[in-house]
């Protein structure tokens, strides 16, 4: 089930109402029924398999809780891994290898482009479940903190359960930690309005940045996408940005429904974004984009491959960045795109110095802040270049979108024949990061606490016509829901 | 805050959302909504259904006008859509079915065939049909014959409302009726179709569909499906399974994709007892757009010729 669909708009009221009249002893029965039901609305067997999931890690953490042994714990942990990492593997990489291999294998001699085919289509048609990147890696954490010692284990299987399957952040994050999410389900939850109000607030500034925003950006980076040779020059220029804004919009829409939903029914989600578009490094941007990601890999892997496996810190940032990007999905595409935004990391934490001693003698003085601005501004421009790769469904694609872009033969950008459009489109762009940089991601709601009551209804007036105007009925999904 | 009032004022602005919203949809309505409004809003006795060939190529209007009232059931309608929209399948069908006028028997039915009506993306498997179909304007769509159709601008409707307010279509070459026939003009007083820009569309239709047949495949589901349509179909009336000309360029390369077209649909067509005509041997007597949809005047003519064979048999 989509969050910008018919069916979310009836489902979430019910399951609000419903939720807030059930005792609280057993609202954890008809959340969890809400969730199997909502991940369901995608493919009812799926749901089999995040059971499967559930049971595995809810019975080994207990094991692993219970023996003092510390190989016993280890094996555990591995079960868990293992189990996960193979899940993962199967549905959404196994293909991917296999063609892989056999391509590099043709290309040595060693196999005929038939068995290329004959493995891509072997292992093509796995359906991938949706959300299965994002749930796995939840699970993940949760077995880690408790062989860590961090956590105890959930005794209670259905709140467990709900720890994994919970709706709003099930399919697309935010992945959130068993520490943090877990203890809100056992809390007593009153109707709070006030928490209500943001919630919905949230939610709608969601829907605005998906249905307005992203969408409309699409379409211009879809028609660039779609034939770049026909459209060389600056439109690809212009598509890239567009990206850039695109994907930004899409998921934080997803994150801040998906806060904004939990909010709704009395849980706190982490903020996944934090004005990264205003970042004035790359170390900074990624502790601002998709955090609950990044947080994840730096404390399931960048820190465990430094501190037990005493990797040197490059190599480490290498490997998660590397990760990063298979993580994004089955294709080289996405590979590439994280080992172009790891290197930068790595370009800019080794050029530090360097940089700073060629501005130092410039003969103008660049004071602290220009320093910071103009590598943001490097940075977010290198950022959104890798992005191509990110958005193109091959390397080749990629190159040719590449090669085109450079190709500019005259000055033209009206691509989709829609010049009011594309105006619309920037003076949005603008208009959503100005918000940003007064309000940040998650503090929309402060737009509306006018203590005037006419000011706050003219804006929530002029809010709703906006969205009924502009908005985009395309019920499309969300570009992270692939992952 | 109270939780009344607080409910209270959050009905105060869904109500000021859905009035707003209905408005607009009423207000673009009541002008232009785009090309396939009109095929969702009254039921029909006599219909046209297939892919953009008869959409643009058959004119329920000329069909209306070579029958008479008791010879054949009316309304005539075209339900036809366009390539990915109305492929043969359970879906198409149920919807056809649901155009249907109550109590019609003496429905004249053409069933325009060509490969598009049969691919389905070549990783994709027979089972997939259905599922693929669901997602199209059909497959969304539960209510066709509505008027007004606020359904078909909930689901269906992709462009932003302020578009339809705002931006009505000025082009007078493509014409919509309300009959569902898509008129092609030749041309008129402030837009002029040259022979070069006709070249230049025939050319890019050529390239657009090796591009897309690469990537599909010929569906045994889809034939099956076209078989049941017919079938259903002819409970209601009599079906004329046509394929519409096209370019010989077109043609040769359909051919070579799909060599064994003719002979399966005619197979088809023997079975279920229904004629079978190919139009495309008297392609140098019409004129294309790009090679592959009829002009208005040789649409006009085409559906001509139809009726008097439909007459004949």
């Amino acid at each position: 089930m989509l969050f910008n669909s018919l069916d979310f708009i009836f489902f979430f009221p019910i399951a609000v109402v419903v939720y807030y009249l059930f005792p609280h002893k057993h609202r954890w029965a008809w959340l969890l029924g809400c969730s199997y039901y909502f991940y369901m609305q995608w493919d009812v067997t799926l749901v089999f398999l995040l059971i499967a999931s559930t049971l595995i890690d809810y019975a080994l953490g207990i094991k692993m809780h219970r023996t003092a042994h510390k190989q016993r714990r280890k094996w555990y942990l591995m079960l868990s891994v293992l189990a996960n990492v193979g899940m993962l593997f199967f549905f959404k990489y196994l293909g991917f290898f296999s063609e892989s291999v056999s391509q590099i294998m043709a290309y040595f001699g060693q196999v005929d482009t038939n068995t290329v085919t004959a493995s891509t289509s072997a292992y093509g048609n796995i359906l991938l479940p949706v959300g299965i990147s994002f749930y796995t890696f939840q699970t993940l954490s949760y077995s880690i903190d408790i062989y860590r010692g961090k956590i105890e284990p959930e005794h209670h299987l259905g709140k467990y359960a709900l720890y994994v399957a919970f709706f709003p952040q099930l399919v697309a994050g935010p992945i959130e930690r068993a520490s943090r999410l877990l203890p809100q389900f056992h809390k007593k939850i009153e109707i709070d309005i006030e928490a209500i109000r943001k919630g919905i607030i949230l939610m709608s500034w969601g829907f605005f940045l998906k249905m307005v925003v992203a969408d409309r950006l699409g379409v211009y980076v879809d028609y660039a996408h779609g034939n770049p040779a026909g459209t060389p020059g600056i439109p690809l220029f212009l598509a890239m940005y567009f990206f850039g804004f695109q994907i930004y919009y899409d998921f934080s829409a997803y994150s801040i429904i998906a806060v904004g939903a939990a909010k709704v029914l009395g849980f706190d989600l982490m903020n996944n974004f934090n004005r990264p578009f205003f970042s004035t490094s790359a170390a900074q941007f990624w502790q601002r984009w998709h955090r609950s990601l990044m947080h994840w890999l730096r404390d399931y892997l960048y820190r465990p491959l430094v501190r037990d496996f005493k990797l040197k810190a490059f190599l480490a940032v290498f490997v998660v960045f590397f990760i990063n990007g298979l993580w994004h999905g089955a294709n080289w595409t996405f590979v590439v795109w994280g080992v172009l935004c790891g290197l930068f990391l790595l370009f800019e934490q080794g050029t530090n110095k360097l940089r700073n001693r060629i501005l130092d003698k410039s003969p103008i003085p660049i004071s602290k802040h220009i320093r910071q601005f103009l590598w943001g501004f490097v940075t977010l421009h290198y950022l959104a270049f890798t992005m191509i790769f990110f958005r193109s469904s091959s390397i080749y694609n990629a190159l040719v979108y590449i090669k085109s872009m450079f190709d500019i033969r005259a000055f033209y950008f009206n691509i989709t024949n829609d010049i009011v459009e594309i105006i619309i489109s920037i003076l949005l762009i603008l208009l959503v990061q100005a918000i940003h940089f007064y309000k940040g991601n998650d503090k929309i709601y402060e737009l509306f606490s006018s203590k005037k009551i006419a000011i706050r209804w003219s804006l929530y007036v002029v809010c709703i016509a906006a969205m009924v105007l502009l908005a985009f009925n395309r019920q499309n999904s969300f570009i992270y829901f692939q992952f | 805050m109270k939780l009344s009032k607080f409910i209270f004022k959050l009905t105060g602005l869904l109500i000021i959302l859905l009035a707003l919203y209905f408005c607009c949809s009423y207000f673009i309505i009541d002008r232009y909504v785009d090309r396939y409004y009109h095929k969702f809003r009254y039921p029909a006795g006599s219909m046209v259904v297939g892919l953009s060939r008869s959409n643009f190529g058959i004119s329920p209007e000329v069909l209306d006008q070579e029958f008479g009232d008791d010879e054949i059931a009316k309304p005539v309608l075209n339900f036809s859509f366009e390539l990915y929209r109305s492929p043969y399948g359970s879906v198409y069908k149920k919807d056809i079915e649901n155009k249907i006028a109550e109590g019609t028997t003496n429905g004249v039915f053409i069933v325009s065939v060509s490969p598009g009506s049969f691919l389905i993306p070549i990783n994709s498997s027979e089972d997939d049909v259905d599922k693929l179909d669901e997602d199209t304007m059909l497959g969304k769509m539960d209510y066709v014959n509505v008027d007004p159709n606020f359904e078909y601008m909930v689901k269906c409707y992709a462009n932003p409302l302020y578009k339809g307010i705002v931006f009505w279509p000025k082009n007078d070459v493509v014409v919509t009726h309300d009959n569902g026939w898509i008129e092609f003009r030749e041309g008129t007083s402030t837009y002029e179709i040259t022979e070069k820009m006709v070249d230049k569309w025939s050319e890019e239709t050529l390239i657009s569909y090796k591009k897309i047949l690469v990537g599909q495949k010929i569906s045994i589901a889809r034939l099956k499906a076209f078989e049941d349509t017919v079938l259903m179909l002819k409970e209601y009336g009599k079906v004329y399974v046509v394929r519409t000309p096209v370019l010989k360029d077109v043609l040769d390369f359909e051919t070579e994709f799909w060599p064994e077209m003719n002979s399966q649909i005619d197979s088809i067509a023997n079975k279920v007892n229904v004629p079978y005509w190919d139009y495309t041997k008297d392609h140098s007597s019409y004129t294309y757009y790009d090679g592959s949809h009829l002009f208005s005047k040789s649409a006009e003519m085409f559906t001509r010729q139809l009726a008097m064979d439909i007459k004949k048999k």
